[in-house]
């Protein structure tokens, strides 16, 4: 093979497969360094959201339940017999909006927290914010008769869809026992 | 040393990326809205511009011309894939604020722009400067820029309340405010570069002399008249 064959055909081919070597090597590191930090961030990021939902709450157990078929994300009760946590998602306006909501024996929300971080900031936000999450305190069954947020429809509906969902699938998990 | 130092002055001043260059300018408008993303996104940017620039530089005898750009971006890819897991990891609420447009530090046409321009013709030593000069040139301008937003349109800085609720210009945080501010900032600067006595040739869009520049740019204004 002549010198201008092998600089034309056979040395792109080389660098470009040495280099996506070595990148691959040094990203499989620092995942493998980094993959379990992040995993427990995220374990205790959920566990304070459960807390925070569902006060006085001592420990919480996950839910064995078809969550795919209940249209939520998990399913936990408190060890203590307070109540449930539930979390579900639904698709807003940026992105997916993520609710957890914590229920009481009786059925009705006693906490509420909503993820709205991939709406728009002072519009779609507001679905967040402790004035709407009011509304959904003491409700159960369902809550189609809370009013969405004018100029938020989809980041609010996206919320009252998830708490549908919750509330329907808390019903299931009680029936089932 | 001096060399080293023009170089990284242009990337703040006269050869600003953002401003001068308008190169990355998607990604000033997009995260721009608090001053904790802004900061964010621009210490990442840099850190990825300065690392790539300097890996490219090394590479810049062993790249082929066939695949220089292939392999521009798998360098590219890595700095910014190692600062989403380390930033994921350790910095979770920066990593939230940015969001997507983390990832998308691959195809910000600054570092890409920078490692074609630059990297790939300049030793190790003055790519890094060049890096570090247009890094903080580009974090400069989202900071000032995010700084009006977030006080403005969230009446807020870094989080803490200044101007009272329901005084803020909401406008300011939406995509129009982000023009407004962006268009403010560019005039500012171009107006201190002119007074200054360096006149932006309004041909190549730059203020200085084509023949010691490495934007490679030369020439455009002459050829495509």
């Amino acid at each position: 093979m002549t010198k201008e064959k092998f600089e034309e055909y056979i040395k792109p081919f080389v660098v470009l497969v040495a280099i996506c070597l070595a990148v691959a090597f040094l990203l499989a590191f620092t995942n493998d360094k980094t993959a379990p930090v992040i995993a427990e961030n995220a374990a205790l990021e959920a566990e304070k959201t459960r807390q925070q939902v569902l006060s006085g709450a001592v420990g919480f157990e996950e839910v064995d339940c078809d969550t795919q078929a209940l249209g939520i994300d998990s399913a936990y009760y408190e060890t203590s017999g307070l109540g449930y946590v539930i979390s579900a998602t639904a698709k807003g306006y940026g992105g997916d909006v993520t609710v957890t909501v914590g229920i009481d024996n009786d059925g009705s929300i006693v906490g509420m927290q909503a993820n709205v971080s991939s709406e728009t900031t002072g519009i779609g936000s507001k679905a967040g914010e402790g004035a709407y999450i009011e509304n959904f305190i003491g409700r159960s069954g369902n809550v189609d008769d809370v009013d969405t947020i004018t100029n938020a429809t989809y980041s609010s509906s996206a919320v009252k869809t998830c708490v549908n969902a919750a509330l329907a699938a808390f019903d299931q998990i009680r029936e089932e026992g | 040393m001096k060399r080293k130092f023009e170089i990284f002055k242009n990337g703040l001043f006269k050869e600003n990326p953002v401003l001068i260059l308008t190169l990355g300018c998607c990604s000033v408008l997009a995260i721009s809205v608090t001053v904790l993303g802004g900061v964010g996104m621009g210490l990442a940017l840099t850190f990825v511009l300065v690392c790539s620039n300097v890996v490219i530089s090394l590479l810049r005898n062993i790249i082929p011309n066939k695949v220089r750009i292939p392999c521009y971006i798998v360098v590219v890819a890595a700095f910014v894939t190692l600062v989403e897991m380390i930033t994921e990891a350790y910095m979770k609420e920066l990593y939230d604020t940015m969001g997507v447009f983390l990832a998308l530090i691959v195809v910000n046409c600054i570092v890409l722009g920078r490692a074609e321009m630059f990297a790939s013709k300049n030793t190790v030593g003055d790519s890094f400067f060049d890096g570090l000069g247009m890094g903080l040139g580009y974090t400069m301008v989202i900071t000032g820029i995010s700084i009006v937003r977030e006080l403005l349109g969230s009446g807020t800085l870094l989080g803490y309340r200044i101007i009272p609720e329901g005084y803020q210009l909401g406008i300011v945080t939406q995509t129009p405010g982000g023009f407004f501010c962006f268009g403010g900032a560019m005039a500012i600067l171009i107006a201190c570069l002119n007074k200054k006595g360096r006149k932006i040739d309004s041909k190549t869009g730059c203020g200085h002399d084509c023949s010691s520049c490495g934007l490679g740019c030369a020439g455009r204004g002459g050829e495509n008249k």
